[in-house]
């Protein structure tokens, strides 16, 4: 009981942090802009390969006709190749110090020092962060939709669309528990980015393995969404999906041992 | 009396330095005990284990009767603030004590109440600006409310004074010396804030307890080696100075007519006498808390 009334207590100072700070707005902006660009760039890249060749309009055509004429998968393509990268990395700036700077500044010892349960004190975070991190990933998805519905005048299944946009979601889930964790291992926040970021390497590596790439947790960032966006389900991705939970729940515990255990 | 905190062979090994040496203390309930020691004595080091942020390599810890295990959050029996404080800079006073307060499981309904006296006390009820805008003292004064949210018998301030301007320490000072029916354990390498607002004295030097008692005790224990001689005349004390330090006795120079004498007042009364000097007075000195803590520590 104690351990749940701490972790409320927590969460609620996570939430207020998370938008006194202006993380969440920070998040919530990139993510969005990206959302809103990614369709419009899919659906004018001709136009705008004229723009940015002036007097090369034989080269642009070319380049154009290359590409063939996008469709609203591509949109989604776009849409998810660019929340992949852009939106792994703002996360991992976001969040690169979400334990280290408590330990380091001593506000940990303040709340530690209460009772606060290292446990309770990761969770919190975790929640506070996983929630609004799929929030942004669920309304950059259906922005996106609302775009590709728009410009190509089919948008897909808006129940697909959001089932895709989901699993995107856990993937980012399964990165914030590795950051956490790199967090809690770190001494500095610059070595915990590294290690976040190697992580974040390691697994898009990993999914362009040949056989073994699509059973990883990376195929839920990389190929998975725009799969389930068109309507299929493969098995393998089950595997994939159970891994990145699998991997997510490893990272708590492991931050949440490293937390109670390291002194700074 | 009971003690309210207690230590058995407390020691923490750092890979090649020993931060704290097998210290055994006991502090008594209601007392407000200064923690004395020079920078890099263990001060910190022994607080962090008192209040369980760090891992003894070896010994015990009993506050209030109960045993304190690292790592392990029970319902905590006392309150502690660092020595340098730092808050969530985007709450205000009263949020953040809203927050140490839910932590300790108060109920939303004293809760209210026991932050408005709080921060009355502490100087901070017409403060509004969050906490990123506070001064120093003002980050001191709301660590130690912080640390008094749940009305714990025992208080652990790491060095709560030693960086504030004159009226920020002498407003600390004065919340500190306010709290009552609670033990206080007040780190600190100033020497006069202690003397006047502790009873009692731990002095820790390399990691080693080298003294601790009232500071009543402390003071008769080395008053009675201690005589303070006034003289008429200038040529009588020097005379006298001369002839102590051939005895072989430590002499202390007041000013021109007035020195300490650090031996029994029958030694000095022999040279007195011995070599017909005149004197205004002669009397146990009473040391100050200065005194006894350069003679622990030499």
């Amino acid at each position: 009981m104690r351990l749940f009334n701490n972790y409320r207590a927590f969460l609620g100072k996570e939430l207020m942090e998370n938008l006194r700070t202006k993380k969440f707005l920070v998040m919530i902006c990139v993510f969005l802009s990206f959302a809103m660009t990614s369709p419009l760039l899919t659906r004018f890249m001709g136009e705008f390969l004229a723009f940015m060749l002036p007097g090369e309009d034989e080269m642009a055509m070319a380049m154009a006709n290359a590409m063939g004429t996008p469709t609203w998968v591509d949109s989604y393509i776009q849409i998810y190749g660019n929340l992949g990268q852009i939106g792994a990395i703002t996360v991992l700036l976001l969040f690169m110090g979400i334990i280290l700077r408590e330990k380091r500044s001593g506000t940990a010892d303040l709340v530690f020092t209460k009772g606060l349960q290292p446990s309770a004190f990761v969770l919190a975070k975790f929640t506070m962060a996983g929630i609004l991190i799929l929030i942004t990933v669920i309304a950059s998805v259906l922005i996106g939709y609302i775009y590709t519905l728009v410009l190509f005048e089919y948008g897909g299944n808006l129940g697909h669309v959001f089932l895709g946009g989901l699993v995107f979601g856990v993937f980012m889930l399964m990165m914030l528990a590795i950051i956490m964790l790199c967090s809690a291992i770190a001494r500095s926040t610059a070595i915990s980015a590294v290690l976040g970021f190697f992580a974040f390497f390691f697994f898009i590596v990993l999914s362009a393995i040949p056989v073994i790439g699509v059973f990883t947790p990376g195929t839920l960032m990389a190929g998975s969404p725009i799969e389930i966006t068109l309507g299929h389900t493969p098995d393998r991705f089950i595997i994939a999906f159970i891994s990145t939970i699998l991997i997510t729940v490893l990272s708590l515990l492991a931050a949440t041992k490293v937390t109670a255990t390291r002194q700074m | 009396m009971k003690n309210a905190v207690e230590t058995q062979n407390l020691t923490k090994q750092y890979k090649t330095t020993l931060a704290v040496d097998n210290i055994n203390i006991s502090v008594p309930e209601g007392c407000t005990c200064g923690f004395l020691g020079k920078n890099g004595a263990g001060k910190t080091t022994t607080l962090k284990m008192l209040v369980g942020l760090n891992k003894p390599t070896k010994g015990s810890i009993s506050i209030m009767g109960e045993a304190q295990r690292y790592g392990h959050q029970g319902t905590k029996s006392f309150g502690y603030l660092p020595d340098v404080p730092n808050f969530y800079g985007y709450m205000t006073a009263p949020e953040f004590l809203d927050l140490s307060g839910k932590l300790c499981g108060i109920p939303k309904t004293t809760r209210k109440e026991r932050i408005q006296s709080l921060l009355k006390k502490v100087g901070l009820d017409k403060t509004r600006t969050r906490i990123a805008g506070f001064s120093r003292g003002m980050k001191q004064r709301l660590g130690i409310a912080q640390a008094m949210i749940n009305h714990p018998p025992v208080i652990f301030l790491d060095e709560p004074i030693s960086a504030l301007d004159p009226i920020g320490r002498r407003d600390v000072a004065e919340i500190i010396r306010s709290l009552e029916n609670t033990t206080v354990i007040l780190s600190t390498h100033i020497l006069a804030d202690v003397e006047h607002s502790c009873d009692y004295v731990l002095i820790i030097e390399k990691g080693k307890i080298l003294a601790q008692d009232y500071l009543v005790n402390l003071k008769q224990k080395h008053a009675s080696n201690t005589s303070k001689i006034r003289f008429l005349q200038e040529s009588d004390a020097q005379k006298f100075a001369q002839k102590a330090i051939e005895s072989k006795l430590s002499v202390e120079v007041v000013n021109p007519v007035e020195m300490l004498i650090r031996a029994e007042a029958r030694a000095a009364i022999g040279i007195l006498h011995t070599h017909g000097l005149a004197f205004e007075s002669l009397a146990n000195h009473t040391p100050t808390l200065e005194d006894i803590f350069y003679e622990v520590i030499q």
